[in-house]
Formats: structure tokens, C-alpha cells, sequence
């Protein structure tokens, strides 16, 4: 069984930019800097400009054209030389214009969990007062991933529109991406010259560890319940407990909507837990439990997806990764918490790691759910030490 | 909301860029018209197939692939099978491009391949404008240009995806086209803010193009080896060539086509009707007059690559210059009015010099328009010879005895290459076309001693008065020589037959007598400042010996007044003024005096043009400057003198109110944050503007309130956008309101 919490999108978005704009990051004035500029412009803002082959073929056409002309001194040759030269700074001036007061912005959907299809939006705005824009590239990918693509504008822009391009990207590994937008590029208008402008645009996304299909095992009674039992513990169970202040993250079918009309804010209801079958999920992240990594990288995986089955369950009562500080879960927040910790997780020495089984049952107490290296690929849960699911 | 501009979708691009390679193809195949390259055939096949295909391009998509596959082999086989049989590689590459343009143009096209055609386009058009420096060149590379940006344009805007699935595989969606739907779609899509920029960057090129033309520094390698030298020139229309039949000139005349352009740094000195001379025809043939070897002989060998070269004439130190613009087509022959002192060619040219009668000619009949320019020389009717004086001293004129066939003793081929003197008093007829000649010379009134003058003046005097002139001549054809039969009719006749017939009755008179060929009169082109000279001035006169130093030229064409003035050239040198020339006018003056600045300015624009174009844009700078400075200079001095004067309440007071009013305006502009608004204003939405603009018009005509479309304007005008209707309805239900208003209101 493998299933993941449906928790809301939330939309990560850049601020808008614009071409030729400066970064907002400040540097003092150095000589230096000017004359390399100069010769050789910096990546995030240069405009580049790149004869393409059709350009390359129309510059040689030139040199022969303008060769011949100051061999014969033919004005008719001149006069061909000069209108391709012509064409080439049109070329150059159009490519100019095409680019100019053009705005993007980058938007991500979060959360990502790695292996799903994600969409990466591009907005672009066309701020320019009388001339559509045509015709242009964006070069975008994600860092970590590596994975790049060429999103294209074939329609026009017009002045003042707006147009969205998106991009399914489908993450493969956990962990902090980057989605960075290289840069952009045109042919316009004549495919002569490739103008290439770098971008300082990145959005930074958590990637979630893909969900993995477990077996839970029932013969050792790990995961029995007490029938009738009730507990003071918050929890999913049918019993009111009490009221208290909604927190973000909420779910709006628990508001209390009579206490809130009557207190002027929103309460929401606590319910008991139906059993004390609550379990506190530790992960050990030590380096000599998981020496394999491909094992690690499943434990991670089966972490995150017996936290979000347990929270969905409500049997999940604390998370805590190695000596990280234990997070009580009351909420979705409080599970998408402990998974952007599960993306980020990394082997840590013996010494960070917050100590062994025996230690974290200490700190933990009973219902104590750990993961540890089931043969030389599969990883085991373990409540209380008695085995209770296998990836 | 405002209705957005529909977009063109893939296939119409694919339509318009089909279109425009088309328009490409048959632009550039037609300028092979203006060469004189043979690809009747090609230029055939490619005006009616390329205008089919473009027009049917589901015809394009339907060439079996193994044709594709045969091209390239019949392509090559053609090229050399042609380039073995003529010879000549320059032509044979034409025809090539021609053949490569015509496979392109009726074949589907990918990115690569409508690169090919674009050169290929390019290729022809610049040889067609090297080989012609013809004014049509800047219409076709004009055009051209427009046509291939578009087409490049097209590929651009184009998605690479859908172009590679187009040519890859099958009939591509796009060839099913119904023209005028695409029409409607480019008229749905154009915008004028787009055409006026296309039309101001088009413009823009052009102005871009012209200073780099002027800018770009010149200097000249002088190699010589060009596209011109590797083509045959036209068959000349001119005929002027060493052999002249008659009837030939007529037909030249019958050409209104332009022949030369005659620059005159002085056109005062220019004669009402000038002669302009070509060539020199000594030996009389039955049907026509020839260049004799012994004149020919007299042609020094061809000089190497000269841009200038010296004649041997009298330079006259106060004659005008003269810039001639010889068109192709006409002669190698170049045309002059007298002895030269100096020749000055635009680029380096071989000469051939002949300099006892004066003529000059180039090695190969050029095939584009020829710029020289001339020194020293002044129009003149009598051409200096001493050698042929010194020659008839040596031989009296009795040993000069007329034989039967003409021929005299002293013109005998003499020497190894059997080449003698010219035959300047060759008669080639019969004895009984000899004895009647003789009886004619009797009944004009022969030569005494040395009145050559008198005799000529007469002869043509008698020849007008026995025939009249006409452009054809309906003499029917017989047995004996056609000039002497000429003669012994009434017939009218034309320009060569005068000239022809006054040169045998000079020779049977014992004058030694030569036929000129070239062109006589032209016309003033006020617009340019220049000499028009057409093909219908084509003309041949005579030039007599007066025995003693000169050739005095005769012309007996009726109406030519005979012999001309000895004494005019001398006035003329003398500064003084000769008859104006008739003035060109009309259509064919504008578009003559456009082709003289083309060659004026375009055509023979160099480094010393450009030299003489910075000194006077540098000159000019300097001027303005200084006068600026000065302007400012005596501004300053004023407000200084003004300043130093004693100060009186009034003065006080106009300057304190000056301070106070710049004062005032500052803090005003900044008080009231006056350039915010204007850039508010400026930067307001067109649909707002357009909204006020709506109901400033509305108010203005007395429109009642409460209409409904009022409160559309005012949320267009000030509501948030989200709440828009659709604009173009708005405005639409506003005219109409208007209208309607203005059609119920109480006059």
C-alpha cells in the first residue's frame, strides 16, 4: 500500500523580470569590472549575439561580395555589400526590439514529489507600447535533475498580453531543486543572428520522496488496537475533546462554527483519539545503519509514506528525524514539515545521529516506529521492535 | 475586454512563405532578360511553371520522389553539356542558376532549401546588375530585398516542429490553400502601427544603406578580372561596327533607346547639333563601307590597363570636360568631338588608339555601360592629317590616276602583310559606273586646283536637289552598284546613301573622301544637365581631304546644311557661346535625367568622390559651426552689455520678474508633479483613451445623458479592467449613437 497526503497546491512564483533590467544586488563601481564587461559581458544580463548558419553563409556572402567590389571597385557590387550590411544591423535592431520591456515570471506548484508530473509555468508579458513580440525561446531546467527543455513563444505577443507556457517536468529525486530559467533566446526576425540573454530567474522547490508500495505485517500484533479504549489524547478519533484556535494548515470541516460566531474567531474541534495506538516515527539517519544508499533512499521513501498513511489513520503522534527536535503532527502543516525534512535528509555520522534504537526508545517511549535494513535491499518498520511493514 | 488581433496559424505562414519564394524566384529569373546570356527556354519554362506551381502548390506535392532523385545528375550532365558546346562559363553558370532556381521553385521547400533560393536569387540579381550598371538593378535589389526579409521572416515565425513535419514525410496540410482566405486572414492581422514601422525600418534600411555606400573607404586593387569580361556584349543594335551596310544606321534609328549621356562641365560650348564621331569607313564596298586593312593597320596595339591616357590631338587649355556615359550595346567605338587631350576611364581599361582620324575604341564591345571622361576637347568639323598631306606632296596628283576598279597606285597593298595606305580614294565599280560618275562629276562642276570646298558645297547642293530623304529607299534591286544606280534615280533615299554617294563623286573627282559614322544633334536635359543622346540620333557623313591639312566634314543628308564652317570650332575655343541645344522634355527627360545622376553619382561614385564628399561635408561643418559660435559669441557679448549698463528700477524690475517666473515654473513643475502627469497621460491604456476620446465627442455634440452606452464609456474610461465589456461593441454602439443623434436632432 502506497497512497499520499492530498495536501493544496500552493503556488511558488517568481517576481516579474525584465529584459535588460540590472539585479537588484548592488556592487560598487570597479574600473576592472567595466573594462571585462566590456570585453566580455556577464552571463546573468549579456545580450549575445550569434551569427546562426544562415547568418554565418550571409557574412560570407559579404566578405566574397565586399572582396570582389574593392577588386573591380563596382558601386553596383558596394551597393549590395552595403544592403546586406544593412540587413544585419536590422537584424541586429529588430532582435533588439523584439526582447525590449519583455517581463517573465516563473511559477511552480508545490508540493513536488519526485517521480509525479509537475508544471512549470512561464508568464510573459509584452510592456512594450506599440510593437508585438515574436518568436522566442526560453531555456529552462532543473538544476539538480539536470533536465533541461526549449520552451518556445510561437504566437505573437501583443502589446500589453500576457501568454503562459508551461512546462510537465516529472522530478526524479527527492531533495531541494532548483528550477532555474537559463536564459532566452530569438532568430527574430530573419534567422541571421541567435540573440541569447541570460536570466537571473530561479524558483526553489522542496522535492518530496516518491511514495512506495509496503506490506504491513500483522503477525507479530504490532499494529493492534485496544477495542473500547479512549484516550486524552488528541486525535481522529469520534469523541469531542475540546475546542481550540484554528491554526493554518486546519482542516475547515473541523471548524466549530457556533463557538466561533459566539468567541468572534475561528475554533476549531479536538477530537480524542480512538485508541492508544498513536506511534512516533523516528528516522534514523545514522551512516553505519544504511550503509547501502539505495537502501537509505528507500527508507526514506517508506518513511514518508508510513507518516502520511499513519497521519491519514490518525495514528501518528510525533515525527522526529535523527537529533532533529520531534514535531507533535496536529496538522498537514505539521506533516509537510517532517517530509520536507524526509526530502532533504542525508546521511549524517554516528555522532549527529541522534544515538541508536535503544536511545530514541528512551526519548520516545513506547509505540516507537523505526526503519532499519531488511537484507541487502529491502527496508523493515519496526514498532517496538517487532516488525511491522517491509518495503 | 478588448478583442485581441486573430494570429496566423502555421499553415498560412506556410502559404505566405511559399508565396514569397515564388514572387523570389521569378523576380530574380527575370533579370537574366536584361543579360545577354541565350536561356530563352529556361526563362520560358520558369515564367509559366513557377506562377502554376506557387499558384497550385498541391502540384508542388506531387513530383515523384524519383525525379527528386534525378535532378541533381540532369542538373550537373546539362551544365556541362552546355559549358563543353558554348564555351563560356559565366552563361553557362546563369543558365545553371536559372535551371537550380526553376527545381526549387516548383518543389516543396524546407528551411535549408528556401536558404538556397535565396541565394541563388541573390546570385542572379547582382550579375544581372554587375553586367548591365543598369538603374533597373535598384528596382530589382530593392525588391528583392523586400522579398527575401519576408520570406526569412516567414521561416522564423514558422515552428521548426511543424516545418520538419511538413517536408518530411507526405503531402503537407498546408498545399490545399485557398488564396483568398489567406488574404482575408492578412488583412484581419495587419495592424497599422506594424506597417508603419515595417515601412519606417524599410526605409530605414534603404537610408542605412545609401550612408554606408557613401561611407565604406574605397581604394582600388586594380585586378581588372571581372564578370563583365567573361560574357559576350549584346549583339550591338548600333551596327557600328568596322563594316557598315546600308540601311544599317536606319535601323538604329528606329531604336529610341537612350545611347549615351554627355555630361559638359560648360555647355556653352557645346554646338546646336553635334557630331559625335565613332568610326571611320574608307574602303567602299558594294553594299556598304568597310574599315580598310591599311586603316586598320594604323591602330597602335592595344595600350595595357590605363585609367588615363594622353592623345596626341591639340589640347585645347580652356575646352570644357566632358563625361560621357556610353550605354551597352552601342559600339566599342567610343564617341568624340574632336582631338582629346586626356581620357580618364572610371576603372582601369585597355585602348585601342587610332590618332590620324581620331578614333578610340575599346578592345571588346562592353557589355555594361561605359564612364569616360575627356580633357581638352572642343567640337570641332575638320580633323587635322599632315601624314596624308605629306603623302600626296610626295605623290603628285597626277600619279594618283583612277583605274578601272578604283583602286589607285598609290593605294596599292604594298609590303609583306599586304597591307597598304587607306582607301581614301577607292571607288570599287566599273568603268561604265566609272565614266558615268566622271559625267556626273562634269555636270557638278569639277575641282579646280585645290577648291575641294567649292566642289563639295556643290555636290551636295546637286544631291539634294536630285533626291529626297527617307528612311527607305524603294530602289528594286538590279544588276551594277547600288550607289551609282542610286544616283541615276529620282529615288529618296537616307543618311548612308547621301554620304556614300557624295564620297564616290568626291573620289571620281579625285578627293579623297571617307564616310563618319556616329550620331549627330541630342537634347538638352534641363532636370540632369546633360546631353541626351538616343539611337535615333545615329547618322553618317562624310569627311573630305581639302588637300592640303584637313578633313573638313560634309554632311549632305538634306537639310544638313552641306559643308560645315571651318571657323566654328575656333569660336568655340575662343569661349564662345555656339546655339543652344533643343531641351529635352516629358516622361522620357525625368527618367533619362534619373539615369544620368544613377551613372553621375551611383555608378561612378569613387574614392575621389568620396574625398570631394567629406571635404564638403567638412567644409560645411565648419561653416555652421562657426557661424553657431559666432551667433553665440554675439548672444553672450548682448547679455554682457546689458548686464554692465547702469541698472535702473525698470531694468531691476524685468529682471527680477524673470527670476521670479523661471522660479515660479520650477516649483510649479515640481509642485504639481507635471511630468508624472505627462507620463500618466501618455502611458494611459489605448482603450481608456480611446473611451475619453468618445466621450469628449459625445459631450461636444450635445449627445443627452442617460444613454446607456455613456455608462460603457465611463467604466471603459475609469472602471477596473475586469469589469470591461468588450471594447470594439462599446466604441461600435457609440458611433452608432452618435450617428443616430445627429440625424434626429432639430436643425
Amino acid at each position: 500500500m502506497a497512497t499520499s497526503t492530498q495536501s493544496m497546491p500552493v503556488p511558488v512564483t517568481a517576481d516579474w523580470q525584465q529584459a535588460g533590467k540590472r539585479s537588484r544586488v548592488a556592487r560598487g563601481f570597479r574600473w576592472r569590472r567595466l573594462l571585462w564587461s566590456l570585453l566580455y559581458p556577464p552571463e546573468a544580463r549579456a545580450h549575445r549575439v550569434v551569427p546562426t548558419l544562415t547568418g554565418s553563409v550571409l557574412i560570407g556572402v559579404s566578405l566574397g561580395i565586399g572582396l570582389a567590389a574593392y577588386n573591380t571597385a563596382s558601386n553596383i557590387l558596394f551597393i549590395t555589400l552595403s544592403l546586406l550590411l544593412s540587413c544585419l544591423i536590422l537584424s541586429g535592431l529588430l532582435s533588439w526590439i523584439n526582447v525590449r520591456r519583455l517581463s517573465w515570471r516563473l511559477q511552480v506548484m508545490t508540493p513536488w514529489r519526485a517521480g509525479q508530473a509537475q508544471l512549470v509555468t512561464l508568464d510573459l508579458r509584452n510592456r512594450k507600447r506599440f510593437v508585438p513580440t515574436y518568436s522566442l525561446w526560453f531555456e529552462i531546467g532543473l538544476k539538480q535533475a539536470k533536465q533541461k527543455t526549449r520552451l518556445r513563444l510561437t504566437r505573437r505577443l501583443d502589446v500589453g498580453e500576457t501568454e503562459r507556457l508551461e512546462w510537465t517536468v516529472r522530478p526524479v529525486e527527492r531533495g531541494l531543486e532548483r528550477v532555474e530559467l537559463a536564459g532566452l533566446g530569438s532568430l527574430f526576425p530573419f534567422g541571421f543572428l541567435r540573440k541569447t540573454m541570460g536570466c537571473e530567474h530561479a524558483c526553489e522547490v522542496i522535492v518530496w520522496p516518491t511514495p512506495v508500495e509496503y506490506h504491513r505485517r500483522t503477525e507479530g500484533g504490532a499494529w493492534r488496537m485496544q477495542p473500547g479504549e479512549r484516550s486524552r489524547r488528541v486525535g481522529q478519533g469520534g469523541d469531542l475533546l475540546a475546542l481550540r484556535k484554528y491554526a493554518a494548515g486546519d482542516s475547515q470541516r473541523l471548524v466549530h462554527w457556533k463557538a466561533s460566531a459566539r468567541l468572534r474567531r475561528l475554533m476549531v474541534r479536538q477530537f480524542s483519539a480512538e485508541a492508544q495506538d498513536g506511534f512516533t516515527l523516528w528516522v534514523d539517519l545514522s551512516a553505519a545503519r544504511w550503509p547501502r544508499p539505495e537502501q537509505f533512499e528507500l527508507a526514506i521513501r517508506l518513511a514518508a509514506t508510513l507518516a502520511e498513511d499513519l497521519f491519514r489513520e490518525g495514528r501518528l503522534v510525533a515525527v522526529a528525524l535523527a537529533a532533529n527536535p520531534v514535531i507533535q503532527v496536529r496538522s498537514v502543516g505539521d506533516i509537510e514539515r517532517f517530509l520536507d525534512q524526509l526530502a532533504v535528509a542525508r546521511l549524517l555520522p554516528d555522532s549527529m545521529s541522534g544515538g541508536g534504537a535503544g536511545l530514541a526508545a528512551t526519548r520516545f517511549g513506547t509505540n516507537l516506529l523505526t526503519l532499519a535494513p531488511d537484507g541487502i535491499r529491502g527496508v523493515s518498520a519496526y514498532i517496538d521492535g517487532t516488525a511491522a511493514a517491509t518495503a | 475586454m478588448a478583442l485581441r488581433r486573430p494570429q496566423l496559424d502555421s499553415q498560412t505562414l506556410h502559404q505566405v512563405r511559399w508565396l514569397l519564394g515564388g514572387l523570389l524566384s521569378l523576380l530574380a529569373a527575370w533579370t537574366v532578360f536584361y543579360m545577354a546570356v541565350e536561356a530563352t527556354v529556361l526563362l520560358a519554362m520558369t515564367t509559366l511553371a513557377v506562377p502554376l506551381v506557387m499558384w497550385r502548390p498541391v502540384l508542388a506535392a506531387s513530383v515523384p520522389g524519383w525525379v527528386h532523385r534525378l535532378v541533381f545528375p540532369a542538373v550537373v550532365a546539362l551544365f556541362a553539356l552546355d559549358f563543353f558546346q558554348a564555351r563560356e562559363l559565366l552563361p553557362a553558370m546563369i543558365r545553371l542558376g536559372l535551371m537550380l532556381l526553376l527545381y526549387r521553385s516548383v518543389t516543396l521547400r524546407s528551411r535549408r532549401e528556401d536558404m538556397q533560393l535565396i541565394l541563388l536569387s541573390l546570385f542572379l540579381v547582382v550579375v544581372a546588375g554587375v553586367l548591365t550598371v543598369s538603374m533597373v538593378f535598384v528596382v530589382q535589389i530593392l525588391l528583392f530585398t523586400g522579398c527575401a526579409l519576408g520570406l526569412m521572416l516567414t521561416i522564423t515565425l514558422t515552428d521548426p516542429a511543424e516545418d520538419r513535419a511538413s517536408t518530411d514525410g507526405g503531402t503537407p496540410a498546408w498545399v490545399k490553400v485557398e488564396w483568398p482566405r489567406v488574404l482575408r486572414e492578412l488583412l484581419a492581422v495587419a495592424n497599422w502601427r506594424v506597417l508603419a514601422l515595417a515601412a519606417v525600418l524599410f526605409v530605414g534600411v534603404l537610408g542605412l544603406s545609401a550612408l554606408l555606400f557613401l561611407m565604406i573607404p574605397r581604394f582600388e586593387w586594380g585586378m581588372g578580372f571581372f564578370l563583365d569580361q567573361m560574357l559576350k556584349g549584346k549583339s550591338s543594335r548600333s551596327g557600328f561596327s568596322e563594316t557598315v551596310n546600308f540601311g544599317d544606321v536606319v535601323h538604329i534609328q528606329e531604336d529610341r533607346g537612350l545611347a549615351l549621356s554627355v555630361d559638359v562641365s560648360d555647355p556653352g560650348r557645346v554646338p546646336a547639333t553635334p557630331y559625335w564621331r565613332m568610326l571611320v569607313l574608307d574602303q567602299y564596298a558594294r553594299g556598304g563601307f568597310m574599315m580598310s586593312p591599311g586603316l586598320r593597320a594604323q591602330f597602335a596595339k592595344p595600350t595595357p590597363k590605363i585609367i588615363q591616357h594622353q592623345g596626341t590631338g591639340t589640347r585645347h587649355e580652356n575646352a570644357p570636360i566632358w563625361t560621357f556615359y556610353l550605354e551597352s550595346g552601342v559600339s566599342r567605338y567610343l564617341p568624340l568631338v574632336g582631338a582629346y587631350g586626356q581620357i580618364t576611364f572610371a576603372s582601369p581599361q585597355s585602348l585601342v588608339v587610332n590618332d590620324t582620324p581620331m578614333i578610340a575604341a575599346l578592345p571588346v564591345e562592353p557589355a555594361k555601360m561605359t564612364a569616360y571622361r575627356i580633357e581638352g576637347m572642343l567640337p570641332e568639323s575638320r580633323i587635322e592629317d599632315l601624314d596624308l598631306a605629306r603623302r600626296l606632296r610626295d605623290q603628285p596628283q597626277a600619279d594618283i590616276a583612277l583605274k578601272p576598279n578604283g583602286q589607285t597606285d598609290a593605294e596599292k597593298p604594298s609590303g609583306h602583310d599586304g597591307k597598304g595606305p587607306p582607301m581614301y580614294l577607292n571607288l570599287s565599280v566599273s568603268a561604265a559606273e566609272l565614266a558615268q560618275l566622271q559625267a556626273w562629276v562634269e555636270e557638278i562642276g569639277a575641282p579646280r586646283s585645290g577648291e575641294v570646298a567649292g566642289y563639295v558645297q556643290r555636290a551636295c547642293v546637286w544631291l539634294e536637289r536630285r533626291h529626297g530623304y527617307a528612311l527607305s529607299m524603294s530602289l528594286l534591286p538590279a544588276d551594277g552598284d547600288i550607289l551609282v544606280r542610286w544616283l541615276g534615280s529620282p529615288e529618296p533615299g537616307h543618311c548612308e546613301l547621301f554620304a556614300g554617294s557624295l564620297v564616290l563623286l568626291c573620289r571620281a573627282a579625285g578627293v579623297p573622301a571617307r564616310v563618319v559614322v556616329g550620331f549627330k544633334g541630342g537634347v538638352w536635359n534641363a532636370g540632369s544637365g546633360s546631353i541626351t543622346v538616343t539611337n535615333a540620333n545615329a547618322h553618317a557623313w562624310v569627311e573630305v581631304y581639302d588637300g592640303e591639312r584637313y578633313w573638313l566634314r560634309a554632311d549632305p543628308t538634306p537639310g544638313a546644311g552641306g559643308l560645315s564652317r571651318p571657323g566654328l570650332s575656333a569660336a568655340m575655343a575662343a569661349g564662345g557661346d555656339g546655339a543652344p541645344l533643343q531641351l529635352e522634355s516629358g516622361w522620357a527627360a525625368r527618367w533619362n535625367g534619373l539615369r544620368v545622376f544613377w551613372y553621375r553619382r551611383i555608378v561612378s561614385f569613387d574614392q575621389a568622390s568620396q574625398v570631394e564628399m567629406m571635404r564638403t561635408a567638412g567644409h560645411w561643418a565648419e561653416a555652421y559651426g562657426k557661424r553657431l559660435m559666432s551667433a553665440l559669441d554675439r548672444r553672450l557679448r548682448a547679455a554682457g552689455e546689458w548686464v554692465m549698463r547702469p541698472w535702473s528700477l525698470d531694468r531691476v524690475g524685468w529682471a527680477g520678474g524673470a527670476v521670479v517666473t523661471v522660479a515660479l515654473l520650477v516649483w510649479g513643475i515640481r509642485r504639481l508633479n507635471v511630468i508624472a502627469w505627462w507620463r500618466s497621460v501618455r502611458g494611459v491604456d489605448p482603450v481608456r483613451r480611446e473611451a475619453g476620446r468618445w466621450l469628449r465627442r459625445l459631450a461636444a455634440r450635445g449627445v443627452p445623458a442617460g444613454e446607456a452606452v455613456r455608462d460603457e464609456l465611463l467604466r471603459l474610461r475609469y472602471g477596473r479592467r475586469s469589469t470591461w465589456p468588450p471594447s470594439a461593441d462599446v466604441f461600435r454602439a457609440a458611433r452608432q449613437a452618435l450617428k443616430k443623434w445627429l440625424r434626429q436632432r432639430p436643425r
